[in-house]
């Protein structure tokens, strides 16, 4: 090699930007050129090291909401295809506060035991698709402490035409999946998400709030708890609600995960001792408002603060 | 088996209804994206809502995927742009540090300098190296930092990083060019490597 090499060459070459001819010339110089040889080590090492850092394990925390989310997304996938997934009263986003207890229930309708094979156990819980018989599921994500932070029973007067209607939807939603063959569930599935908007209203009604300008039934006892991971910081929100109709007690439980920004993550709605998936990708794209009554917090301070609203 | 399915056939599985394949992908990778958002952002709230959005955005996606387009690339181009999208909403973000990367907390960027320690074992020489490493990295400007990460981590082209970051191959090049000479700089403060030789000192 006659020429001196520039700098940048040796740079090329420990980046291995150059065509194999020029590198092979390039080494051969470093080889009998000593500032050159060091440089390139130098570089060469540099890079190795840095490149050669270990990657940074993902918190487990996050993973099962994506599954739920994937899940989701693959049930629609199948029972609507070759469309997919959201319907357009969804997709549009002009649901406003009505919109996270409608795919609520719209969950509760689609749901049931797998038709396939489960994933792992563990996250088979996770999705809310173990069976019904199986003990409360834990929240969906490594919550270790779920501190009761506040208790505040509502009695008041609710439309009770409309709390019997909510019940029977909610009665059936829950007997449905046991017993209803996969196709059926399908129909219903498909069924349901045509149905959409005025599943919206009842299901706001359900959740205890007026999505359309009427009072909430509110003869639900409501207690609201906050969770927080092991820091303890406000991970997420559980509401929980008894309405006592005809002698049948339907308790109803809304989960909410937000991130540290105060983001909604998306949820699970448990009815019974069955646990449903929200669904997290209209609520992670702030299509869909969190939940009826419940503002989505801002901070963790804020979220301490959030009243459930239910107003005689 | 899913485990030796490629991306492309998991997502064609996927979009047909097969939540399973999604898992795999996800499970798969869900550790490189955050990674590569942690040390994109140095900041592990942040990378983590990111990361989240950016699997969220495959799942909403995936029905308009087509085989054309390497899986990974595409995971990484989102992510990187939700990354970008972010930096510019919020210019005025106090940068929470890094403090926590490195395992033990120290701040990687202040760590003392190591010993030139000439070990032969380069493994646990990089281990213990770490948090030097991780500071050096951070201490890059964030467009040669992003280049860096997805040549040497996520493992893509220069011509899909360019494609990724919107800029042209050669500017991607010369990117990674700065980010070597800023990390070896970094480094050779540190003792870790030797220092560039003085100008003019180039021999024959």
């Amino acid at each position: 090699m006659t020429t001196e090499p520039r700098r940048e060459e040796l740079l090329d070459l420990a980046l291995g930007l150059l065509e194999p001819a020029e590198a092979r010339a390039l080494e051969a110089h470093a080889a009998a050129c000593a500032a050159c040889r060091a440089e390139l080590d130098s570089l060469r090492r540099t890079h190795r090291l840095v490149a050669g850092l270990p990657p940074l394990e993902a918190p487990e925390r996050g993973a099962a909401i994506l599954l739920a989310a994937g899940r989701q997304a693959a049930d629609l996938a199948e029972a609507r295809s070759p469309r997919w997934w959201v319907p357009r009263w969804l997709a549009g986003g002009a649901l406003g506060l009505a919109g996270a207890a409608a795919l609520a229930l719209l969950v509760l309708r689609v749901g049931g035991p797998p038709a396939r094979g489960p994933l792992s156990d563990d996250r088979e819980a996770l999705l809310g698709r173990a069976a019904p018989a199986l003990a409360p599921a834990p929240s969906p994500a490594r919550v270790v402490a779920d501190r009761v932070e506040l208790d505040r029973p509502t009695a008041e007067a609710a439309p009770a035409k409309k709390a019997e209607a909510v019940a029977a939807t909610t009665e059936q939603a829950a007997g449905s999946g046991a017993l209803q063959a996969a196709g059926e569930r399908r129909k219903e599935a498909r069924a349901a998400l045509a149905e959409g908007p005025s599943r919206a209203s009842r299901a706001a009604a359900f959740a205890g709030n007026a999505a359309d300008g009427e009072r909430p039934p509110c003869r639900l006892e409501q207690r609201r708890r906050l969770l927080r991971d092991e820091e303890g910081r406000v991970v997420g929100r559980v509401r929980e609600g008894r309405y006592p109709t005809d002698g049948v007690e339907v308790a109803l439980r809304v989960e909410e995960r937000f991130s540290a920004a105060g983001r909604l993550l998306g949820g699970t709605v448990r009815a019974g001792d069955r646990l449903f998936t929200v669904g997290t990708q209209e609520l992670a794209e702030g299509r869909v408002e969190p939940l009826p009554g419940v503002r989505l917090a801002a901070s963790a301070a804020e979220a301490e603060l959030a009243e459930p609203r239910c107003e005689p | 088996m899913a485990a030796d399915e490629t991306d492309e056939q998991l997502m064609r599985r996927f979009q047909r209804g097969d939540a399973r394949a999604f898992e795999t992908l996800m499970l798969r990778h869900r550790t490189p994206v955050h990674s590569f958002l942690l040390r994109l952002t140095g900041e592990r709230t942040r990378a983590e809502d990111l990361t989240q959005e950016t699997f969220l955005r495959l799942v909403r996606g995936a029905a308009g995927w087509e085989p054309r387009a390497a899986v990974r690339t595409w995971l990484f181009t989102i992510a990187r742009n939700l990354a970008a999208d972010e930096a510019r909403r919020q210019v005025f973000r106090a940068t929470e540090s890094l403090d926590s990367l490195a395992p033990g907390g120290d701040r990687p960027r202040h760590a003392e300098p190591a010993e030139p320690g000439p070990g032969p074992d380069e493994a646990a020489e990089a281990a213990r190296l770490r948090p030097v490493l991780e500071g050096a990295l951070a201490a890059l400007p964030q467009e040669q930092r992003e280049v860096f990460l997805l040549r040497e981590h996520a493992g893509l082209s220069f011509g899909e990083i360019s494609g990724a970051t919107g800029v042209n191959e050669n500017t991607v090049k010369s990117r990674m060019r700065y980010a070597l000479l800023a990390l070896r700089e970094r480094l050779a403060a540190a003792g870790v490597v030797p220092a560039a030789a003085p100008p003019g000192s180039t021999p024959p």
